[in-house]
């Protein structure tokens, strides 16, 4: 007859066996990979939509500047700063609402990265050693691992069943901000067309009034033999056709990459939906990689604030 | 995008575009002081259009805001109660130990 120590090690490990296997049947733990791989793509997509907003402020500062440059040119009056003041500080509240996305993204992440189910192994693991200690077993008693790999399960089945709770809670406010986003994806291009335009209008005045230098055509020439060159007016004059194409085609390539990157925005939050989704449906996840087009609003994000003055 | 900004965009556009043709062809001040008010009027329309467009949502930005917020509190509380759960196993290991101890004597 078992004694009553034995009897319950014996007891204890096959019943936590047994549950696990049952709750292991009724569901897989790619949940938690999948929640894993959701709470990243959020992080890295929050931070990319704060960069997002703070690259349109930058762009709004750039078409300032360019009005202001415009009135000296032309004699057009300068724009009143209300309006791009207002329009700034709308731009702020929007990062600070990607900023409360990186803080749900942080939560999560928290979530997903939990040690609660290797805590409780080593607990179960400590209680059955000492269960064997006291019943004279060896340590490595099948037991010992049997117990140890039950709880482990029970607390990652638990884990994964709180993490498509967590995910149910957090899938409307994505689906929210993707919504929001598309609503107002015309005005952010809207904002990149009016200061690409004016740039393009102050930037040919000035080349067709020779008032910038085409020095750049020949440093390749000149460099060899440590020269710089300083086009006169009448090198300018002749340059002025070859630098006006190129502003055209600049105008041309910029724009295209700030709608792309806005379109591109849009899609990153729609994919971010998408997998949140998933994880509340318990639904594979094929792709856990960060999608493409987060690299498409970076690319802009990088080539806009270089070029920031 | 409202059909206001559209109708506006096309207008700004097609008139920052060609606002230095334009200045160049006025023969008097007085063309040139038109033509300078017509761009002014329609740049200021051009951007007042975005404004208005991003204050209509300010509703919606504060709900989702509310939302975000109020979602990041739920999940950090099933954070603590998976925590819990772990302090719970611990808490009987050592129950057990005890009692087993206890029962050894």
């Amino acid at each position: 007859m078992l004694g009553f120590r034995e009897g319950l090690r014996r007891g204890c490990g096959a019943r936590l066996a047994l549950v696990a296997v049952l709750l292991a049947g009724v569901s897989g733990c790619k949940t938690q990979d999948d929640a894993v791989a959701a709470a990243k793509q959020m992080t890295t997509t929050a931070a990319t939509l704060a960069a997002y907003y703070q690259t349109l402020d930058t762009v709004v500062g750039g078409t300032e500047d360019t009005f202001d440059a415009q009135a000296v040119l032309q004699g057009v009056p300068a724009m009143a700063p209300k309006t791009l003041e207002e329009i700034r500080a709308q731009l702020k509240l929007r990062r600070e609402l990607a900023a409360k996305i990186a803080d749900l993204a942080s939560a999560l992440t928290k979530m997903t990265g939990s040690t609660g189910a290797a805590d409780s192994s080593k607990a179960a693991t400590k209680l059955n050693a000492e269960m064997v200690s006291l019943a004279g077993k060896k340590s490595n008693d099948t037991e010992t691992k049997a117990v140890t790999e039950s709880v482990n399960l029970l607390m990652q089945l638990i884990q994964q069943h709180e993490e498509v709770k967590a995910a149910k809670q957090v899938e409307p406010v994505t689906a929210a901000l993707a919504a929001f986003f598309q609503k107002e994806e015309p005005e952010y291009d809207a904002l990149n067309d009016g200061y690409l335009t004016a740039a393009q209008s102050v930037a040919k005045m000035m080349v067709t009034s020779h008032q910038v230098g085409g020095d750049a055509a020949f440093v390749s020439a000149l460099s060899p033999f440590g020269l710089t060159p300083a086009a006169n007016e009448k090198t300018q004059a002749a340059m002025e056709s070859q630098l006006l194409a190129k502003i055209d085609a600049e105008y041309k390539r910029r724009e295209d990459e700030a709608h792309k990157a806005t379109g591109a925005m849009y899609d990153s939050l729609k994919e971010m939906d998408a997998r949140v989704s998933l994880v509340t449906r318990d639904q594979p996840m094929d792709i856990r990689q960060e999608p493409l087009t987060l690299k498409t609003v970076q690319g802009w994000i990088a080539s806009t604030q270089k070029e920031a003055p | 995008m409202s059909d206001a900004l559209t109708t506006v965009k096309q207008l700004f556009l097609a008139c920052q575009t060609n606002l230095t043709v334009m200045l160049a062809a006025c023969k008097t001040q007085e063309d040139h002081d038109a033509v300078v008010n017509q761009y002014v009027e329609l740049r200021d329309s051009y951007y007042e259009c975005i404004d208005k467009a991003f204050k209509e949502n300010d509703a919606v930005l504060q709900v989702l805001e509310a939302q975000a917020t109020s979602v990041t509190a739920t999940v950090k509380r099933i954070n603590t109660q998976l925590g819990d759960i772990s302090k719970v196993i611990g808490y009987v290991t050592q129950a057990a130990t005890i009692a087993g101890k206890i029962a050894a004597l």
